[in-house]
């Protein structure tokens, strides 16, 4: 009888006696396991390493680093209208705007849905010189509407989108 | 700091935090490299646990809780010297001759291979891309524990941020914070540099388990030679094995970052808790059982469990399987109840519900991963699940044959070299992928959507873990190929019964 499993101890205790040989036919399919097996990691392996490339082309750097200054360009905007730390709202009227808005105010400024308490109503609208087309704009309670400035971004439309 | 330099000293802390615990629990060995930055992740988790449940400063918690680990793990050295890092756990004499050259050169070699395959990886991170749930959770959780104990408690439960996912488990979120507040530099794009990092340990490790296996695989061929043959084997046929395991351990690395493609490098934690995951099945449910190897598979649990929800669930149910594993060993063997398993896999289990209980505690608004009224049926939402999970795990198809035909042609190799049924892996990767599809079915909204935008990457888990297991299955090939034939005449008859546990055998001495 041996010990069980635990610190220490293996859960088998095989001696050399153990790694019998086998038949020519068993051999033969261990030997076709494993090549099939290792052509099947190569291909996986040449597709991995295919992707890998691919997504450090200098196209993937240029997009990158375009969604980079979008975003650093749209904190700077919020940055010129509400101070860090304040409690804003953004606007959900255009969902794909209050995605990306999101994003840059979340971790800056307290985000609320509760109207009331917000020191502003921040939404994201299509205005010359702003983020590539889009600037961040406050709306206050007091009525004034204010288009944030300190950063622009030349160009159109957003940066691709990325995947989920 | 630039970003480069910045990721630099944050792994450095990391690593430096986690060395003292891993080398007392793991052992000085290659795999302690990896696996040292990973338990720094595992303490900025609980640091972030600790800001956010009790207050401080994270960077407080995190340099207490890494000063009390290393002193634990100092002083536990000072008392047991047994359990010094350079004292061979098993106790057995390190072995001599051309198997100790082997083993050794397979481990230096293996280490080379995969650390080229990850620098080769991480080469997309020139593209410094980041990602949607990067900036709406990760990233964002790391802001809240930077800024500190009030704003992490009120972000748990702010209705306007349900993207944010708040009662996400802490280890991305401390180890970035950590990384922030240690260099000064508060970039996204460090975030997500920290992130691929610790992807690429987690990676590591689970490609290192493949190593091992050659290892184990190797020495026993050996053995089998030393025994059986009357004249020397020919060339290659003892390094063939440590060859295979090498190789099929470079190609997983390569296999798992092009499964896992852009979500590897731009911030997303799904690859981290999925390969943390497949090597602790490799450690704890195939390797033999040796108590570094088991600790191995503790601490990548830990990170699974403190990653991500699927990674809590998936890590369960591997506490569960290792628990079954040595439970009915213990059972075999002694004949009575199997407390001491039972005890770890419940303390197992306790822990890794603790930051879900935690949430509670706190009142964390619920994680709600789609919204909406929840649409369609069971039938119909198993339909759309199944068909979408398959169209990512195209792999199962090619690995559930081989396994079969690994088992029946290489099983007696398997056994002899002293590593489990790969049963075992494959029971954890179905219950993984059922208590993935069943959050799909059971869940709200609209199921189509959610796996639109999720499916990919909740697959992660399976695939790699199958990859994984037909590897190994490469490995026991290789290594039966080598097994001397049975018309050779054996050296003696009795074999040396050394158990594999200490390694290979220590003198191969072939007549010249």
């Amino acid at each position: 009888m041996t010990d069980g499993p635990g610190i220490d101890r293996t859960d088998q205790r095989p001696g050399p006696h153990d790694l019998p040989a086998r038949p020519p036919a068993v051999r033969l399919v261990g030997l076709a396991v494993t090549l099939t097996v290792l052509v099947g990691l190569v291909i996986g392996a040449v597709h991995g390493g295919r992707a890998t490339a691919g997504l450090g082309s200098a196209r993937q750097v240029s997009s990158a680093r375009l969604d980079i200054a979008y975003y650093d360009c749209l904190t700077t905007q919020s940055s010129s209208l509400v101070r860090p730390g304040k409690v804003v709202d953004v606007s959900t009227a255009n969902p794909g705007s209050w995605a990306t808005l999101s994003k840059v105010v979340a971790p800056r400024d307290v985000l609320t849905t509760d109207r009331r308490i917000a020191v502003a109503v921040l939404t994201l609208e299509r205005r010359p010189g702003g983020c590539l087309g889009s600037a961040v704009v406050a709306h206050y309670p007091n009525g004034t509407v204010r288009q944030g400035t300190g950063a622009s971004l030349s160009g159109q439309g957003p940066p691709p989108a990325q995947p989920l | 700091m630039s970003t480069a330099e910045a990721a630099a000293v944050a792994s450095c802390a990391l690593a430096a935090a986690g060395l003292l615990p891993v080398l007392v629990l793991v052992g000085l060995r290659l795999v302690s490299i990896p696996l040292a930055p990973l338990t720094g992740a595992i303490m900025a988790a609980l640091a972030a646990a600790g800001c956010l449940a009790l207050g401080g400063s994270v960077l407080l918690w995190f340099l207490g809780i890494a000063l009390v680990a290393g002193l634990s793990a100092a002083v536990f050295v000072a008392r047991y010297p047994g359990s010094r890092p350079w004292v061979r756990p098993s106790g057995g004499a390190r072995p001599t001759g051309s198997a100790n050259r082997f083993h050794r050169g397979a481990g230096m070699v293996g280490a080379a291979v995969i650390a080229l395959a990850v620098v080769g990886s991480l080469s997309a991170l020139r593209a410094p891309h980041i990602g949607f749930d990067a900036r709406t959770i990760w990233l964002l959780h790391a802001v809240w524990f930077t800024d500190g104990h009030r704003t992490a408690l009120a972000a748990l439960s702010n209705p306007a941020i349900p993207f944010a996912h708040a009662s996400y488990p802490p280890l991305i979120g401390g180890s970035v914070a950590i990384s922030w507040l240690i260099t000064g530099n508060r970039s996204d794009t460090l975030g997500v540099v920290m992130i691929a990092l610790l992807n690429a340990c987690a990676v590591s490790i689970a490609a290192w388990a493949v190593v091992e296996v050659g290892r184990h695989c190797g020495s026993r061929v050996a053995a089998a030679h030393a025994d059986h043959q009357a004249l020397p084997p020919r060339r290659g046929r003892l390094e063939a094995p440590y060859v295979a395991g090498v190789v099929v351990a470079g190609l997983l690395v390569l296999v798992a970052f092009g499964v896992a493609g852009p979500f590897a490098t731009n911030g997303y934690a799904d690859l981290l808790w999925s390969a943390a995951a497949v090597g602790a099945i490799g450690f704890a449910l195939v390797l033999p059982g040796r108590r570094g190897d088991l600790w191995v598979g503790v601490l990548l649990l830990s990170v699974a469990g403190l990653t991500k929800q699927e990674g809590t669930a998936t890590a369960v149910a591997i506490v569960v399987l290792i628990t079954v594993r040595f439970a009915h060993h213990e059972w075999a063997q002694l004949s009575g109840v199997p407390w001491r398993p039972l005890g770890f896999g419940a303390i197992g289990v306790l822990a890794l519900g603790a930051w879900p209980f935690l949430m509670v505690l706190l009142g964390a608004s619920q994680n709600v991963a789609v919204f909406g009224v929840r649409q369609g049926d069971l039938v119909s939402r198993t339909h759309q699940t199944v068909v979408a999970m398959s169209g990512h795990l195209h792999v199962l198809a090619f690995a559930v044959p081989i396994a079969i035909a690994g088992g029946i042609a290489l099983g007696q190799v398997r056994r002899a070299s002293g590593l489990r049924n790969d049963g075992w892996a494959w029971a954890a990767l179905a219950l993984g992928a059922f208590l993935v599809a069943g959050t799909y079915i059971t869940g709200p909204g609209n199921v189509g959507f959610w796996l639109d935008t999720s499916v990919h990457r909740t697959t992660f888990f399976p695939a790699i873990c199958a990859w994984w297991i037909i590897g190994t299955w490469a490995v026991l090939g290789t290594a039966q190929a080598m097994v001397p034939r049975t018309s050779d005449p054996p050296v003696e008859a009795q074999g040396t019964g050394r158990p594999l546990d200490e390694g290979p055998p220590p003198v191969l001495h072939h007549p010249s």
